[in-house]
């Protein structure tokens, strides 16, 4: 974030302890107006507990919250205007689509006619208008999905907390509902802080996301960013293949993710590195194949070739030259 | 499906299958039978009784004869009985929810690990058996008891009393209405996923609107069955207006056991019977329509 | 202590102990059992219990006679006694007791239905001590169906710290002074009896009509609250707790009641009032005639029968009781107490509330019940 402007969620310093373990050990976080942010991490890194606290479901032992530059760490849930889509969606069973949607407006005393008016847009922004006198037992998972949007979306919070949305679709609605999340976020104009354990899905969404672990924020960066130059093994490790090579430059190591490497039977050029080894394992992956190779000190290297590359044909077993640029990687401490 | 391939599964459908037919018989057998022994044939017996006329009272003779006159006669004799009854049982029930429910309530959300304790403290009263409870209570509730001597002493003015009046009687149905009623919200307030009431928080709901829109609907099912479970007994119940009350707070229930014991009035007594369940069972079918069904369909 | 006690007394105090003892009985009494063997079932604290050693009556029996006695005290409310009975009377089987203990107008009742045997008095040579009131009663005119096991006077008991004043006669029951804080019985003709003969009714030949002005009395008194409960004889609580400044009662439990609570006093209102007795009765089929005998005759020995007198203060109904009791200085002003042995004053006072037609005893329960119940 750009220095001396107001982030719409500020945190400072917040530490969350339950029960002697620190959940939430010292965070410090600026989320910027109209950002598509992420907390990424594996379960028990404290992303949904960070989440929780900038609702206000849960108070912080130390630390400063801040919404639109307001100091909001004693205020409860409803005096905060934040809403959240919750990972059950968490839909009133008893209410009609509807009523669910017009929940919080009803809560803030609008007018029937706003009333009407805004739940009626929400829905057809999440395009569940056809299906509002429903009841949410009758929707599929993605219907449901869309409803709890809409019933967050309704209030024109300052910014959306999202605690893993999309965990409980299958991979095909997963997709689809990842667009329609980036499109709902464009549209809203609003502030998007998603919690997710899923990296693919925090690269694909994010302006911005902050690797967790333990309590505490790792990297924080662009997707680029994080992806291509993680700070450490664990970060590079978590977002994705990585080959973590001696650098023969310095000491350390160096990082190159899978899509580096090219496979051929020529040996590199004076402008690239390279090195021989045997294929171990080929995954057909559809538009690329993932190639398991191992070279003569035993190191297993990973590559992502396309289907029409060079080295597209190898077979397990074959031994070949896995090449890269001899620039290419970012090193990484040891 | 061919032929061929429907003849080859006849072949294996043999004891295994057939067993697994009747395992669901067997299963309510025991409950059916008991309903049958219990509830279908005394309630089959009672409709020709209520429509008899008694030829010997002791003896027990009793004559078919279509007396309707029984039901027409007990209902204009009764019918204030009857209305206090169901006074009565209403003000406990309802005195048992205002009770019970901020119990439940503190049960599920505040219980934590003393939940077991709590929940055992409403029902370990009850292990006492009901008559023993209400004859503790004469002693309790007389005019020179431990509770009014008390009361007296902050300023009750003298000859106010508890005993033999309808407050007493009402105060022991509200007693023995309170594990069937928290019971059964403390179970359906369980079910309610806290990330529900997160989620009602987090719309700008106060804790008044969560609990009114929220909890309370959801929590619709057990109290229905609560109020159901109440009202009932409650309705029928001897044993507290005998004890409690006074020659003017006697309930339905004291009128048939005279009526059947005291009385020898068979056939009056089974009509009244039939008059009360018919009533019992219309207040509950109104209840249920107006505020159980949608509540009870939706879970 | 112990006439009809309710419920409330038998579940509390005997109820229990009692259980066993019947279940017993009912597994062993089987037809044509002559063994010698005794079925009885009785009132609670209706009898000398053995206590500190010193044998009771039914432990004195057993021993002399070496009969095995299952003795009950499982006789709670006479009316629900009856309706449990009376299935397998009226289809003609014998039930699980020799004897029971009564109220002389349910004893009317199962000796006019023809449930009762008559009872081998030609075996109970003291049977000839049966006090000269108590022969030929109206309950029993022939007086071979019953016995009296303890007969006693229905009074008015009353608290005179509560009413401030000594109570006279039956209108200061209905005294506004003591309002809701007046109890009657359950026991519907010692409660109408008393009434009618206050409005001056003869009690002896009852007729509904003349009864009436009484119930209606009765009624009025109920809803204006002036009646705070109808009672069996956990009027005694009541009494002691000061729930009731005054109700009708019965002479033996106030005798002993008295004894540990000298504000209670015990008035027998002049305009009269009921004499009852509950009594033995064999039911029909009872298998062990000659053993029942035997035990009529012991309890009706003066000597047994003084220990029971002592015990429970109502009127034996043995002649000889008094000087019995006049012999020992610790039962001397026993002998002396007019509720346990009338004078003559006394009873000039009592009545015996004459049977009823079988139409007409219905009119009675009924408008008794429309009261108490409604």
């Amino acid at each position: 974030m750009i220095p001396g402007e107001f982030g719409v969620i500020e945190l400072q310093g917040v530490h969350r302890r339950y029960a002697g373990t620190a959940a939430v050990d010292g965070i410090d976080l600026a989320m910027a107006p109209g950002e598509f942010f992420s907390l990424l991490g594996p379960s028990g890194c404290g992303k949904t507990t960070t989440l929780r606290l900038i609702a206000g479901f849960e108070r912080p032992d130390a630390g400063v919250i801040r919404l639109l530059g307001q100091d909001v760490t004693g205020l409860p849930p409803h005096r905060r205007r934040v809403n959240t889509v919750f990972q059950h969606y968490a839909l009133f069973p008893h209410l009609s689509v509807w009523d669910n949607v017009a929940f919080g407006p009803r809560n803030h005393r609008l007018p029937e006619p706003e009333v009407r008016r805004r739940v009626g847009e929400a829905l057809e922004r999440v395009r569940m208008g056809e299906l509002a006198r429903r009841r949410p037992a009758q929707l599929s998972g993605g219907q449901q999905q869309r409803v709890a949007l809409a019933r967050a979306l309704v209030n024109e919070p300052a910014a959306l907390l999202l605690d893993e949305p999309l965990a409980a679709l299958d991979a095909g609605l997963r997709r689809t509902m990842q667009q329609e999340l980036k499109r709902i976020q464009r549209e809203a104009g609003i502030g998007f802080l998603l919690v997710t354990h899923d990296q693919d899905e925090a690269l694909a969404l994010s302006d911005r996301l902050a690797v967790m672990q333990s309590g505490r924020i790792a990297q924080c960066g662009s997707p680029r960013e994080v992806y291509d130059r993680p700070v450490n093994e664990w970060v590079a490790g978590f977002l994705g293949r990585a080959n973590l090579l001696a650098d023969p430059l310095g000491q350390g190591l160096r990082m190159l993710r899978p899509e580096q490497l090219s496979l051929r039977g020529e040996a590199p050029l004076a402008t690239e590195a390279g090195r021989r080894a045997q294929v171990e394992a080929v995954a057909f992956q559809g538009a690329t194949l993932q190639v398991v190779l191992r070279d003569g000190d035993g190191q297993e290297l990973v590559a992502r070739i396309g289907r029409r590359d060079p080295g597209a044909e190898v077979r397990v077993g074959e031994v070949i030259w896995v090449v890269w640029p001899a620039q290419a990687g970012h090193p990484l401490p040891s | 499906m061919s032929a061929s391939r429907r003849s080859l599964r006849a072949e294996p459908r043999t004891a295994r299958t057939r067993r697994q037919d009747w395992l669901p018989w067997l299963l309510v057998a025991p409950g059916l039978t008991w309903l049958v022994l219990w509830f279908v044939l005394p309630l089959a017996q009672l409709l020709p009784v209520s429509l008899s006329d008694t030829a010997d009272r002791f003896r027990m003779t009793l004559v078919f004869s279509g007396r309707i006159a029984n039901y027409t006669e007990v209902i204009g004799q009764y019918t204030p009985v009857l209305a206090r009854s169901l006074v009565y049982a209403g003000a406990a029930t309802a005195l048992a929810v205002l009770i019970a429910y901020p119990l439940a309530w503190v049960i599920r959300f505040r219980g934590g690990r003393w939940k077991a304790v709590l929940l055992a403290l409403v029902v370990v009263p009850f292990f006492t058996p009901y008559l023993v409870r209400a004859i503790a209570w004469t002693t309790l509730l007389g005019d020179d008891g431990p509770l009014l001597s008390a009361l007296r002493a902050v300023g009750l003015p003298q000859g106010t009393r508890l005993l033999n009046t309808a407050f007493a009687v009402v105060g022991g149905l509200t007693y023995n209405a309170l594990p069937f009623m928290v019971l059964p919200i403390t179970l359906s307030l369980e079910r309610i996923p806290t990330e529900l009431l997160d989620a009602a928080r987090d719309l700008q709901g106060g804790p008044w609107t969560v609990f009114r829109r929220v909890v309370l609907p959801l929590s619709a099912p057990g109290l229905a069955a609560g109020i159901v479970l109440s009202l009932i007994p409650a309705a029928g119940d001897v044993v507290n207006p005998q004890f409690l009350g006074g020659p003017n707070n006697r309930m339905i229930g004291n009128v048939m056991q005279s009526l059947m014991l005291v009385q020898r009035q068979l056939p009056r007594g089974a009509a009244l019977a039939l008059v009360l369940m018919a009533l019992m069972t219309a207040t509950v079918v109104v209840h249920v329509r107006r505020h159980g069904s949608s509540d009870l369909t939706l879970t | 202590m112990g006439r009809r006690r309710f419920l409330r007394h038998a579940l509390l105090a005997g109820g229990t102990a009692a259980l066993g003892p019947a279940l017993l009985a009912a597994c062993r009494s089987g037809g044509g059992d002559r063994s010698r063997r005794l079925v009885i079932s009785n009132w609670p604290l209706y009898i000398d219990p053995t206590s500190d050693g010193v044998p009771g009556t039914v432990d004195r029996f057993r021993k002399q006679t070496g009969i095995e006695v299952s003795y009950s005290e499982d006789q709670n409310d006479s009316v629900a006694f009856f309706a449990k009975i009376q299935p397998e009377l009226s289809a003609g089987r014998p039930i699980a007791q020799d004897l029971f203990v009564t109220p002389y107008w349910l004893a009317a009742r199962l000796i006019r239905l023809g449930w009762a045997d008559p009872l081998p008095l030609e075996e109970v040579a003291n049977a000839a001590r049966l006090i000269p009131t108590l022969r030929k009663p109206s309950w029993d005119p022939s007086g071979r169906f019953t016995l009296p096991w303890q007969s006693g006077i229905t009074g008015i008991a009353y608290n005179i710290e509560a009413t401030g004043r000594p109570l006279t006669s039956v209108d200061d029951l209905f005294d506004p002074r003591l309002k809701g804080k007046v109890g009657f019985l359950t026991e519907m003709r010692d409660t109408m009896g008393m009434l009618m003969l206050a409005d001056g009714k003869d009690i002896t030949q009852p007729t509904f009509a003349a009864a009436e002005p009484s119930f209606a009395r009765l009624e009025r008194a109920k809803k204006d609250g002036q009646i705070r409960a109808f009672t069996g004889n956990d009027y005694q609580d009541d009494l002691l707790a000061g729930n009731f400044a005054a109700c009708v009662a019965w002479s033996g439990d106030v005798a002993q009641l008295a004894l540990e609570q000298p504000k209670l006093r015990f008035l027998v209102p002049a305009t009269g009032t009921t004499l009852w007795a509950d009594v033995m009765v064999m039911p029909k089929g009872a298998p062990h005639r000659r053993e029942a005998a035997e035990w009529m005759n012991f309890v009706y020995d003066p000597v047994h029968a003084a220990r029971i007198a002592a015990a429970v203060k109502y009127i034996s109904p043995v002649q000889g009781v008094q000087e019995v009791l006049a012999r020992t200085s610790d039962t001397a002003a026993l002998a002396r107490n007019p509720l346990m042995f009338p004078d003559r004053a006394m009873e000039a006072r009592l009545k015996v509330f004459g049977p009823l037609a079988p139409a007409e005893e219905a009119q009675f329960d009924e408008r008794f019940a429309s009261i108490t119940e409604g």
